[in-house]
């Protein structure tokens, strides 16, 4: 009877730094949003880029990488902080440096948020997604996405003011 | 929401030039395997499966005792193997523990943690593998695709994973809820002093006013609830051979022992 082998494509050196280049900021915002911790964040980096290279099918286009990074590194996020005596009281000051001075208020804000919602405002409002696509990424239901965003929207409501367009 | 703000606020996050050099670095030194993908047996019938559930942190890696196998498969967990004679040493765990929920009126608390493991069957007369969680609350989380989804008891794993990669790191995600009157009495303490414990560490008021933290031992704390939550976990493997038959063996999983200083514990596996 023949023996049968199983290997793994993986991603190759070239296809490896352009998605760095490409979506490096976009990890480190996303483990920002989950971690609010800068320092955590550059773990995660490190962490999703070694997943990249050793998980990440070779065969796949653009935009499934980019959904499968956001999978990835949002994972990471919760791996890390299931590590029990790394979660964090630290004060929501340690990030601020990242904002502008300006926009502090608005991470205050949004980082108060519950961790799903965070998420979910990110891809929606920065990344542009619809609700069915962020839904398809995090492996949610679409109405649970839908009344996630109703309900951050509504905190934010008194802070921030309604504007721009978006296609739902 | 004014999204501007938002937009440009974000904006403003920058990955640190520092931490992406680093990633770079790591691409060009990674070595690169470039192996074959038997694309046809990609599908339903996995062989050598992997229902990659990887031990976090330290592995101990067994050495397969040489006697002659009655089974015509090798099962391994971690690399070690795993037989039917009695328990093998699989790995250690020596993360602190998992995250806590608590409803703070109602006294509910809730553990959860991750326990990972790599199951790996082989033999050169395997048809299929099929594998079927029971027993407990756990679920399952498919890292490779960044894909998670809770699968409860009976769930056949194989053909969930039908379209993941046949390595997929799987993760067992196990809970233990203090409400839970399947528990016996002495685990559901175990998670509400854990969790207090944790509680009193960090400075926070404690779920039960009567706490005393100098009586809190984390060892038995955590052999008490792993050795409950891993007593619950049973892995159903029916592997088909090649001639058409049939054999289905149990893996099974305790907490050895905890250590008192370091808090790691050691877990073996055994088929039934």
């Amino acid at each position: 009877m023949s023996e049968r082998r199983y290997d793994i494509i993986t991603i190759g050196t070239e296809k490896a730094e352009h998605i760095i280049h490409e979506y490096s900021d976009m990890i480190y915002r996303i483990a920002v949003h989950n971690l609010k911790n800068p320092t955590d964040a550059e773990d995660i980096l490190q962490e999703v880029c070694l997943a990249l290279l050793t998980k990440c099918p070779a065969d796949r286009g653009d935009t499934f990488i980019k959904h499968w990074l956001i999978r990835v590194t949002i994972n990471k996020c919760n791996s890390f902080r299931r590590q029990f005596w790394q979660t964090r009281r630290e004060s929501i000051d340690d990030y601020l440096h990242l904002a502008a001075p300006e926009e502090q208020g608005v991470m205050d804000e949004v980082l108060s948020l519950p961790k799903k919602e965070r998420n979910i405002i990110y891809l929606y409002y920065y990344e542009k997604y619809t609700i069915k696509e962020i839904a398809a990424i995090l492996g949610m239901n679409q109405n649970t996405v839908s009344s996630s965003l109703g309900r951050a929207r509504k905190r934010l409501r008194n802070i921030l003011t309604e504007g721009g367009t978006h296609n739902e | 929401m004014n999204e501007n703000r938002y937009t440009r606020t974000v904006d403003s996050i920058k990955a640190p030039k520092e931490s992406v050099q680093k990633m770079l670095d790591a691409v060009h030194s990674y070595e690169k395997k470039e192996k074959i993908i038997h694309m046809s047996t990609l599908k339903k019938s996995v062989i050598a499966a992997s229902l990659a559930v990887a031990i976090i942190l330290t592995a101990v890696f067994g050495i397969p005792a040489l006697s002659p196998k009655t089974n015509p498969f090798t099962l391994t967990v971690n690399a070690a193997e795993v037989t039917d004679r009695e328990f093998t040493a699989i790995g250690t765990l020596d993360t602190i523990g998992g995250d806590f929920q608590t409803t703070e009126r109602s006294g509910q608390v809730i553990y959860t943690d991750f326990f990972q493991f790599n199951v790996k069957v082989e033999g050169s007369d395997i048809d299929n593998v099929l594998y079927t969680l029971n027993g407990g609350s756990f679920g399952i989380n498919t890292e490779d695709y960044g894909y998670s989804k809770m699968m409860y008891q009976s769930d056949v794993i194989a053909s969930e994973m039908e379209d993941l990669d046949f390595k997929g790191f799987t993760c067992l995600w196990l809970c233990a809820d203090s409400f839970d009157a399947t528990l016996p009495e002495e685990v559901r303490q175990a998670v509400r002093d854990w969790n207090d414990h944790a509680n009193y560490k960090l400075g926070q008021p404690t779920l039960q006013p009567d706490y005393d933290d100098s009586r809190f031992n984390i060892a038995d704390c955590k052999k008490t609830i792993y050795t409950a939550l891993l007593d619950r976990l049973k892995v159903d493997v029916a592997i088909t051979l090649t001639d058409g038959k049939t054999v289905e063996k149990t893996l099974v999983f305790t907490c050895d022992s905890v250590e008192q200083e370091t808090g790691i514990a050691t877990i073996s596996a055994k088929l039934e």
